[in-house]
Parts: C-alpha cells; sequence; structure tokens
C-alpha cells in the first residue's frame, strides 16, 4: 500500500512497542500518537493508513474521538483463513524474537503444542473482537485474505482502492519488498506434527470452551485496554 | 476432548459407512434451510436437516431421534440422495453433542465439510432474536406473538453467534480441515455458484442445466427487521467506542477493565 504512494502509508502507529522500536521518543501521549499517524501514515495525495489490532483501537478512555481526527475511515480487514498456519508463524516469530524476514532469530525454537493451541484461540478471541465491532457498529470493511495478497497482490490493492473511492489507473505492484516470507520448512513440520497430535475431528476441543468463555466475556464488557 | 470413563460406541456389524458425508457447519439465522433446501433438490448433494440435533430432531422424527445413534441411523437413512450422498446440516453443540457418544469418522467416513456463515452478524442476531419471540424459523410457522425490541437481547444474541462461529474456526484450525467457505450474502446472490462449489468440493458432478427452483423457505425479513437494525445502530452503534456489544454498553453501566483478562491470553498456562 505505502508503494502505491496513494493508499496512505499504514504503521501500527497506535501500538506502544512498535513505536519505541520505530520511532523512538515519538507518540509518548494519544494525542502526539494522532500526531504521528499524519506526519509518517500520510501519502502525498492526503490519504492517511493505519494498521491496527482489536486491543489497539483508541477508544474514548484513551482521551480522544478517534472519529474526531480521522473521520469516517474505510476498513480494510485483513484475515488469514490458514489459521493454524497463521498461528504457528506467529508461535515461531514470538519464539525467534523475530516478527519479520530481516530480524534474525534470537533463539531456537522449540515445539509446544499447547502453545500453538493457545495462539489459534488467542486469534479465534481477537478476530472476534473485529466481528463484533463492525456488527455493532454497522460498518461494513473491505474483507480481504492474506490467501489473496499471495495470489494477486494488485488485485487486493485496487479492490482497496476502489473501496476508498480512489484510482490507481495501471498501477502493478513492483517487488522488491522490506518483507519476505518467513515460512520454512520447520512450519510444515509443526504443522504435520500438531495435526498429528491434536488433531482428531472426532471431537470438539475443550479449548473451545475457552474461546467462548474469553470471547464472551471480552464482548460482555466494554473494552477497555487501552493503547498502552 | 472426550469425557474420561465413557466409551464411545462403535457401529454395528454390518454398519455400511456412505459413500460421502457432506456436513454443511453452520449457525441459525445464516440461511442454512434455503441452501439446504437447494443441495436436495439437487438431488445428488445428500438431503441435508438437523439430524444430530441433541435436543431438537428434524420435525416428525422426535419419536425416531431418541439418541446419537438413533440419529446417526436417521442420517444415513433419510439425508441421503440416490447416489450414496449423505448430507447433515450441524451447529457446533450438534458436534460437540455426537463426539461425547461416538467417533464420527468411524460412522460416516471422512466428511467433506461446508462452512456456512453470514457477514452481517447484526442482521443475524436480529433475525433470531424475531424468530425466537414469534416462535416462527422459517417463512411456513405462523407468528405466535409480537416481537419487543430489546438492544440488550440483541447484544447478547450478537455476542453468543461471534462465539459460535469462533467455535467453528478454533475446530478446524486445530483439526487442518479446509472446509469450503460459504457467505449467506453470496450464497443469496448466486445459488447456482453456491452449489456448483459445494459440488466442486466434494467431487460430485451436477447436472450443468439445473435450474434452481422456487424456494419453499421465502424470507423471513419485513420491516420489522429494518426498523430494529436503524434502531440498534442509532442507540448502541457509536464507532467510536470498541467492543461494547455487551449488556453494560447499552445500560451506560461503568466499565471494568479487563487489562487482567487480556494478561491471561498472553500468558502461557502450564
Amino acid at each position: 500500500m505505502t508503494q502505491t504512494d496513494r493508499l496512505g502509508r499504514p504503521g501500527e502507529f497506535f501500538n506502544s512497542h512498535v513505536l519505541r522500536a520505530v520511532y523512538p521518543g515519538r507518540g509518548k501521549t494519544i494525542e502526539d500518537k494522532c500526531r504521528l499517524v499524519r506526519d509518517m501514515g500520510t501519502s502525498p495525495n492526503g490519504v492517511v493508513g493505519i494498521k491496527m489490532f482489536p486491543e489497539h483501537y483508541p477508544t474514548p478512555r484513551t482521551g480522544i474521538r478517534f472519529s474526531e481526527w480521522f473521520g469516517k475511515p474505510v476498513w480494510v480487514r485483513l484475515r488469514r483463513q490458514d489459521l493454524l498456519g497463521q498461528a504457528i508463524s506467529f508461535v515461531l516469530a514470538r519464539q525467534q524474537h523475530a516478527f519479520v524476514s530481516h530480524a534474525a532469530p534470537k533463539f531456537v525454537p522449540e515445539y509446544s503444542a499447547d502453545d500453538i493451541s493457545r495462539t489459534i484461540t488467542e486469534f479465534c478471541v481477537r478476530d472476534g473482537r473485529w466481528t463484533a465491532y463492525f456488527a455493532r457498529t454497522g460498518q461494513q470493511p473491505l474483507e480481504i485474505t492474506y490467501e489473496e495478497i499471495e495470489r494477486d497482490p494488485d488485485h487486493v490493492l485496487h479492490s482497496i482502492a476502489r473501496a476508498a473511492g480512489l484510482d490507481l489507473g495501471g498501477y502493478r505492484h513492483a517487488p522488491p519488498m522490506t518483507f519476505k516470507k518467513q515460512r520454512t520448512s520447520l512450519n510444515d513440520e509443526w504443522r504435520a506434527r500438531f495435526i498429528a497430535e491434536r488433531g482428531d475431528p472426532d471431537t470438539m476441543s475443550a479449548q473451545r470452551e475457552k474461546v467462548r468463555g474469553w470471547l464472551g466475556e471480552l464482548l460482555r464488557r466494554r473494552s477497555l485496554k487501552a493503547i498502552d | 476432548m472426550k469425557p474420561a470413563g465413557k466409551a464411545r460406541q462403535h457401529p454395528p456389524a454390518g454398519w455400511v459407512v456412505p459413500r460421502l458425508t457432506l456436513i454443511v457447519a453452520t449457525l441459525e439465522r445464516s440461511g442454512s434451510n434455503f441452501l439446504t433446501e437447494m443441495m436436495t433438490q439437487t438431488g445428488v448433494l445428500g438431503k441435508p436437516l438437523e439430524f444430530l440435533h441433541p435436543e431438537s430432531p428434524p420435525k416428525g422424527l422426535e419419536d425416531r431421534a431418541t439418541s446419537t445413534i438413533a440419529r446417526l441411523h436417521l442420517a444415513v437413512e433419510l439425508g441421503a440422495t440416490p447416489n450414496g450422498v449423505v448430507a447433515i446440516k450441524m451447529f457446533p453443540d450438534h458436534m460437540a453433542a455426537v463426539a461425547q457418544d461416538v467417533r464420527l469418522s468411524a460412522w460416516l467416513g471422512t466428511p467433506r465439510w461446508v462452512w456456512l456463515r453470514r457477514r452481517d452478524l447484526l442482521a443475524q442476531a436480529i433475525s433470531l432474536r424475531i424468530a425466537r419471540q414469534r416462535n416462527s424459523y422459517t417463512s411456513e410457522e405462523k407468528a405466535e406473538a409480537d416481537p419487543v425490541y430489546s438492544p440488550r437481547s440483541i447484544g447478547r444474541l450478537m455476542r453468543r453467534k461471534a462465539e459460535q462461529d469462533a467455535a467453528w474456526s478454533f475446530h478446524f484450525a486445530r483439526t487442518g480441515i479446509t472446509p469450503l467457505t460459504l457467505w449467506y450474502e453470496d450464497v443469496e446472490r448466486d445459488p447456482l455458484g453456491a452449489l456448483s462449489a459445494i459440488a466442486a468440493h466434494a467431487g460430485i458432478a451436477i447436472d450443468p442445466g439445473l435450474v434452481v427452483p422456487g424456494r419453499r423457505h421465502k424470507r423471513q425479513r419485513d420491516d420489522v427487521n429494518e426498523e430494529w437494525r436503524r434502531r440498534f445502530l442509532e442507540e448502541a452503534g457509536d464507532p467510536d467506542r470498541f467492543v461494547e456489544i455487551g449488556e453494560e454498553s447499552l445500560r451506560g453501566k461503568k466499565s471494568t477493565r479487563l487489562g487482567k483478562l487480556f494478561g491471561r491470553l498472553r500468558r502461557p498456562k502450564r
């Protein structure tokens, strides 16, 4: 999106961990985070891009009303169909302390079916928060998947532009990219092992109850997970 | 997982595992009656009903569907099209109940899964609330009462449906099953496309000249749905707030911190 020069420059401006690493000294207050969005997240045509996980949404408790700063946004909901693949990828990244391809792994990963299972649960819960948010507010995001981006990035970019009322003309995505796929044979190995150990299709896992309990509790109450 | 100490029942001697089983994994008010009716009409994609519902079997089968085993017999007897394809419609709770008693794969083989979801969760919750209050779940059932608007009930149902949808997500992720995912909104727009996708997923040929007959189950949606939606969004739809579809938000009750809960999500539990 950044490379198009027209779809904003989406960064995790409301994620304090990322801010500390990427913009040290910036984003100490919520207003400064919003100004950082304007300074760093805007493409030359004035379009602002932000990337958010559900826990990063700046609710009124942070001291601002999002709509007063950024108007009515066009939402793009990015999900991964292969949730198991997503969980394994995340567990590997977390264990190695390497979340992007240019970060050298600091630790040797250790397979843990419990860790993968917990991560799937966590992703189900967090995805459910977005589902609930869009449903409650009646907003209809543009839905795209990781798999679609892999298959046809141009189609996805043009879809985002259309949703935003923009025209990318004949724009075509041209590698190289800063971020490369981190996936290795280890991902496949862990996947096969996890399914062999935990993938009995004739059960509904007890973890399902945890999904229900956690998501239920989150949605039952007001989410007060502020930015920091 | 299977409760300790309870043996799961094997199929009886002579039991014939169906040639192919299709399971429509879905939730209430996802357009599943429309889809399953169309599947039945193809004559080759099974005749899916809620055969394995643990408490409320399909109408007319109440006397026979007295146990999981009896329900499996009914599924194979009544859920099959002449080509031997058996189809069943399931909610997550059905699967959980069945898994207590049997290994489904021992009875039905390795099924092909069709995951039918609805993008518009608010519309789904409103539809369910109205159906429950009227006690009318299909267009053929006469309404018994006038529905009463309750934002709290709609919020509760949205929460419940989000939880149940997450249960299917978790099930497919854990097992590595790749279902065919269909969306209610897409099925409504292109019913034949949905049937073709199911047939391709199942490896079954359907008549290329197939015409979907008029639907027996008409849409129940009316002005009440639209009015409730408008009202709910007006009262509870502030986009600057996050998550709050629970009772507290609708009561305006002072909130409680969830940091501890999130901490629990992030911390490995041993």
